[in-house]
């Protein structure tokens, strides 16, 4: 049932690029994510079908860059950054206490598939550094106990709602 | 009815971060369901002061009185006390510790006054959102005159002789670009605006997407027109969310107002502009592996000659330029060369703009012309150092150098800092003190661009691999002095043979630790010391028993119950479960924890 709904979907997203170019796969490989949430082996196939090329090269492709997820990313997805002015702030040891808190390494998922967690090279905040980002809100001038409490916070959200 | 006076709250990422939007919401409520005040006031958003420490803030009337910090129980004060009572609200303004006094106005805040402003001027002044807002600034003004007055060619003459030069950290003359571009004859032809911005440290691109997103367009359809190009691409990276959405919103705009399309201005002249993004990737910065991702695959760059401008994008002509650059180009065509060409050094004409962050009192971003000095910069525009004593300045991020002390009187220019083993790269700067170590630091940039080579050619994969190795042992403190003399030879090696810059310039900060601070490099291997107290391996910390009180403090913080005692008796470090993080020294009220 739910595979049929989804290469409804996917085909919805196909039919847009009537004559699909090689240089299209960046954007429906975007397009297919957005929908999907990440790109599954399944539907890297069936893209790469469509497009014409190897599965082998549009996974090339799609694992070069970080905007692709290859894997079910978690519901929030905390950012933090390491640049160098989050760096001379001590982001090293907010990162290492974030992998403490969530026990996974940055790129991982938490095994109740709730955080994501992230680092990124520069996220352009130097002025408020440390800085961190969740889903889409930016956190500034954070510390351990304001990253701790924010991932409570959403553990208590999440729970309490369900 | 007069003209309203204006209420500016400012919207980049910077104070939306710390609630910029609450603010204007806010301020833009009240405002409306208050009839006296309508009639007087308009609130709007405004584009980056630069000052984003002191976000969010709020800019109120034609004399700028400046708020700073401001959240909406202050946004309501701004409305009682100083809209409806006239009185400017003493204590949210911004307080300069050197004259022990606050600062009223806009103009006279050190950190903005002391700036000598030409692209970020008008900014935070102008809607980044609302094409009339721009328009009163001498918005399109230029493209109107280029369109008008010039012949193509006599543009890129024009630029040619501004000797404006690349800002995304090349330095290559612009107008020698377009005029190679212009020559050209296959089709289409593009024009590129590289915001791919990506350096640690570096934000000027965003900030100026962000906040003056009708510029950089204006800028791009001048380098059209001027090289005949056709097709205008604007790269960016997709986690520039906000840069994103003001991006679109104004290219909506310009189609909508025909300003871009067939017939651009109602002028015999075609132009097209469309956003590409960057899929997150720092080597695509670099302009072939920018090309290379636009056309869907792994950003490799390329072996140059053919340059971009013969065979780039979908191997047609292609210019690309920094976003900065482009920025630069309605100042020049309005200003008119001649005077633009006073501003500056003998060889780097203009102002650059650069983000200053670090452990440094004001941070924020910053527009000076060429030939000002870092001293300049860090005491006079930053108002000097945080808590701890300045030690080096590390400037164009991973490409760049780290730049003692000994040198902070030194001119910022491309032929000064050519000359200093560094890099201008985009302009970030960012400020270090004593608790860096310049070890350290190296092995973080080596790190990054191990992280971000994109492992196409052998140079750059393996000799970033080998460089971190032999930082990290020497970080570890097993680090012997042969260990010097490879560093060399690997760099070498790296910046004669490495394909593109990224494995060319990965080696400067290395370079530039060997030249500067050699010392502190011999006493990480030799005498097994990082003077910083940064590397874990290389320090120690001791209590003292005589000036410990027993208060606790230590032995509350320590993450790893290393620390044991009495309430009110000294206390102990375990030296075998203690991780070195040294949290304990921070908080010790009697300074009885020592380090060595």
């Amino acid at each position: 049932m739910d595979s049929v709904k989804n290469s409804n979907i996917l085909d919805k997203i196909l039919k847009k690029y009537a004559n699909p170019q090689r240089s299209d796969l960046s954007k429906i490989l975007l397009d297919v994510q957005n929908e999907f949430g990440y790109l599954s082996e399944e539907l890297i196939r069936k893209v790469s079908n469509f497009v014409g090329v190897s599965a082998t090269e549009t996974y090339g492709f799609a694992s070069f860059y970080s905007m692709y997820n290859l894997e079910k990313p978690g519901k929030y997805v905390i950012r933090a950054c390491k640049g160098t002015a989050c760096h001379v702030k001590n982001a090293n040891r907010l990162i290492r206490d974030i992998e403490n808190y969530l026990k996974i390494k940055p790129g991982e998922t938490t095994k109740d598939g709730l955080f994501k967690f992230e680092v990124s090279s520069c996220l352009g905040v130097c002025a408020l550094a440390p800085v961190l980002i969740i889903n889409d809100k930016t956190y500034t001038r954070v510390n351990s106990k304001i990253v701790k409490s924010l991932i409570d916070e959403i553990r208590r959200g999440n729970s309490s709602g369900s | 009815m007069g003209r309203k006076q204006p209420i500016i709250v400012c919207s980049n990422s910077g104070c939306v971060s710390s609630g910029g939007i609450d603010i204007f919401i806010t301020l833009y409520s009240e405002i409306f369901n208050n009839p006296n005040l309508i009639e007087k006031y308009e609130v709007k958003k405004g584009g980056c002061h630069g000052f984003c420490e002191v976000g969010p803030t709020v800019i109120v009337g034609d004399e700028k009185v400046f708020y700073i910090k401001v959240d909406t129980a202050k946004a309501k004060d701004i409305i009682n006390e100083h809209l409806i009572n006239g009185k400017i609200i003493e204590r949210y303004l911004f307080f300069d510790f050197e004259t022990k006094k606050r600062v009223p106005y806009y103009d006279d805040i050190p950190f903005i006054k002391k700036q000598e402003r030409l692209l970020l001027k008008s900014s935070p002044f102008v809607d980044p959102e609302d094409f009339v807002d721009y328009m009163k600034y001498d918005g399109f003004k230029a493209l109107e005159t280029v369109l008008d007055k010039y012949q193509p060619l006599d543009v890129c003459n024009m630029i040619l002789h501004s000797e404006l030069r690349g800002r995304g950290g090349g330095g290559f003359y612009t107008g020698k670009k377009w005029l190679i571009q212009a020559e050209q004859i296959a089709q289409p032809k593009y024009v590129i605006c590289n915001g791919d911005e990506g350096d640690p440290g570096t934000f000027m691109d965003k900030y100026l997407m962000e906040g003056d997103p009708f510029r950089i367009l204006e800028g791009i359809l001048i380098a059209g027109y001027a090289t005949m190009s056709n097709c205008g691409i604007v790269y960016l990276r997709k986690e520039y969310d906000l840069a994103v959405k003001r991006m679109e919103n104004a290219l909506k705009i310009l189609y909508d107002k025909k300003f871009l399309g067939y017939s651009v201005m109602g002028r015999p002249f075609a132009f097209d502009i469309k956003i590409e993004y960057g899929p997150g990737a720092y080597i695509c910065g670099e302009e072939t592996a920018l090309f290379a991702s636009i056309e869907s695959k792994r950003g490799n760059p390329k072996v140059k000659p053919p340059f971009p401008t013969e065979r780039g994008l979908f191997d047609n002509p292609t210019l690309i330029n920094n976003v900065e650059t482009y920025a630069n180009i309605r100042d020049i065509i309005n200003l008119g060369v001649e005077e633009y060409l006073k501003i500056g050094t003998a060889e780097s004409k203009g102002t650059k703009i650069f983000t200053l962050s670090g452990s440094i009192k004001h941070s924020g971003l910053i527009e000076m012309p060429f030939g000002v000095t870092f001293d300049s910069i860090i005491n006079d525009i930053g108002g000097g150092m945080q808590k701890l004593k300045f030690k080096a300045i590390q400037v164009g991020g991973a490409s760049g150098g780290i730049i003692p002390i000994s040198d902070i009187n030194e001119q910022i220019s491309f032929e000064n800092l050519a000359k200093l083993d560094s890099l201008l790269g985009a302009g970030g700067i960012v400020v270090l003190d004593e608790s860096t170590c310049v070890v350290e630091m190296a092995k973080y940039y080596i790190e990054f661009a191990q992280e971000e080579s994109c492992g196409f050619c052998v140079p750059c994969r393996e000799g970033t691999q080998k460089l971190l190795k032999i930082l990290n042992k020497i970080i570890d403190g097993e680090g012997q002095l042969d260990d010097i003399e490879k560093i060399r030879s690997i760099s070498s090696f790296m910046f004669e043979t490495s394909l593109c810059g990224l494995g060319r310039e990965a080696i400067n900060p290395v370079i530039s630790m060997l030249k500067n601070f050699d010392q502190e490099l011999k006493e990480h291997i030799k005498d097994k010391k990082c003077r910083a107290g940064v590397c874990p391996r290389l320090v120690k910390y001791v209590i003292n028993k005589e000036s410990c009180i027993g208060c606790g403090a230590c032995k509350l913080i320590c993450p790893v119950n290393a620390i044991t005692g009495i309430q009110g008796q000294y206390h102990t470090i375990d030296r075998e479960m203690c991780i070195r993080c040294g949290q304990c020294y921070k908080i010790c009220p009697k300074e009885a924890i020592l380090r060595s």
